[in-house]
């Protein structure tokens, strides 16, 4: 079925992508930080058409008590989709795609974040996506790394987000929403970078097939796209405080 | 110095030791938060723009009585004066009848009761005792103990606008003020 939607969607015209971006270009990022006043740490984050919003609470009391872990703190991850985030209004509240995209997102959080620091204390963190435009998983994980450092919260790296997807059998570079609904496959990527390098992947999932070497291709495209938000992430944290110490 | 963001590498460990804000693998030292460096005495610290407040003999905090006992009110700690970011744990602390005031209390009854906002020192960061002997210490806030309704200071003493009710307690400088 896929096969035949691609004869009908041309989403690679002249080897260029519907939006003029090359297959290894990633869409346009901008990210604030501590833009919420009540959060102990937030983020503001834009990567084409998607828009999202991160806070950090904590390290606080978690409840309900029986949570609580003696010997380390419990992260919570909320992804939620705005009801207008999409063309069609969604349903509010969480439903089975983002009960298991804040789960797989949790555990890449629980790589870096040194919980141990904060024995029976739970770590919060809530993403909402304000407008969808594919890849928001990624983004969201970004969006909620810059919240977390901003939190002042403890980590091993930082935790950078991107997917891949296969369109019309090429692989590209954070797919937007054309290519991801009409390609015949994606894959995000979740990487941990400590000073400037990849140390491991935090999430990876897929959807449709790709071959060995498609996906080969498909990490080192990500994996260069990754380092790119990384800088982004950090000058965004960089900025506000440097900012700040001005005043 | 230096602001670095997690992750960031700091040096080796033959240059220095690993101390707050820091860690060690393989040899290396990263930063664990954001922050800046501070080298002292060859330990390195990264001194965090944002960090959990920590409650250290001393400090003043604001709680509310949760629980009465024969002469002791317990009181649940939730802020620390001037940290704008709540504690990691909401830890339950002591308030004895021998530290609410510098003269003699018989009843702690008439001091401080059940649902009161406290603002008090930190005497024991340990085992979190407190005392309100300070002036600008004691009850900042309370409620009728008839019809639940805010008191009002007059003189010493509080009176319930609903129903005249008059109680005693050991006020605050800052009572009814909304500050602390």
């Amino acid at each position: 079925m896929s096969d035949e939607m691609n004869d009908e969607m041309q989403l690679i015209v002249d080897g260029k992508r519907l939006d003029g971006r090359k297959f290894d270009e990633l869409r346009e990022v901008k990210i604030e930080t501590g833009v919420l006043k009540r959060a102990d740490g937030s983020c503001y984050l834009e990567m084409g058409n998607n828009k999202m919003i991160a806070a950090v609470y904590g390290p606080r009391e978690a409840f309900p008590r029986h949570m609580q872990d003696p010997s380390r703190a419990i992260i919570r991850y909320r992804y939620s989709m705005a009801p207008f985030s999409v063309d069609e209004r969604k349903r509010p509240g969480p439903d089975r795609r983002s009960v298991e995209i804040s789960k797989v997102s949790r555990e890449a959080f629980e790589l870096v974040v040194m919980k141990e620091l904060y024995p029976r204390s739970g770590i919060d963190i809530f993403v909402e996506v304000l407008q969808a435009d594919a890849g928001t998983r990624a983004a969201c994980i970004n969006a909620a790394s810059v919240a977390l450092v901003d939190a002042g919260i403890a980590m091993k790296g930082i935790v950078t987000s991107v997917a891949i997807a296969k369109v019309n059998g090429e692989i590209v570079l954070d797919p937007f929403k054309e290519e991801d609904n009409y390609g015949e496959a994606d894959m995000p990527f979740a990487f941990v970078i400590r000073d400037g390098e990849i140390k491991s992947i935090g999430l990876l999932q897929m959807d449709g097939k790709l071959s060995y070497d498609e996906i080969r291709k498909g990490l080192e495209m990500a994996k260069k796209g990754a380092m790119e938000i990384y800088r982004l992430q950090r000058e965004a944290i960089i900025r506000k405080y440097s900012l700040e110490e001005v005043e | 110095m230096k602001l670095v963001l997690p992750g960031d590498k700091i040096g080796f460990v033959e240059e220095f030791v690993a101390g707050k804000g820091a860690f060690e693998e393989s040899g290396e030292i990263f930063a664990s938060v954001l922050g800046r460096v501070e080298i002292r005495d060859r330990v390195v610290n990264v001194e965090p723009f944002k960090s959990v407040p920590e409650i250290k003999k001393g400090d003043v905090v604001l709680g509310r009585v949760v629980d009465m006992r024969n002469s002791l009110a317990l009181i649940e700690l939730t802020r620390k004066k001037g940290v704008d970011r709540g504690l990691m744990h909401i830890g339950i602390a002591a308030l004895h009848v021998s530290n609410v005031q510098n003269g003699y209390l018989k009843e702690l009854d008439t001091a401080v009761r059940y649902m009161d906002i406290i603002k008090a020192r930190v005497i024991d960061a340990e085992n979190l005792k407190l005392s309100t002997k300070e002036s600008e210490m004691g009850v900042i806030k309370s409620i009728c103990s008839f019809c639940r309704n805010q008191m009002v200071r007059k003189g010493n003493e509080l009176v319930c606008p609903e129903c005249g009710n008059t109680e005693k307690r050991k006020l605050s400088t800052d009572y009814g003020k909304g500050d602390w």
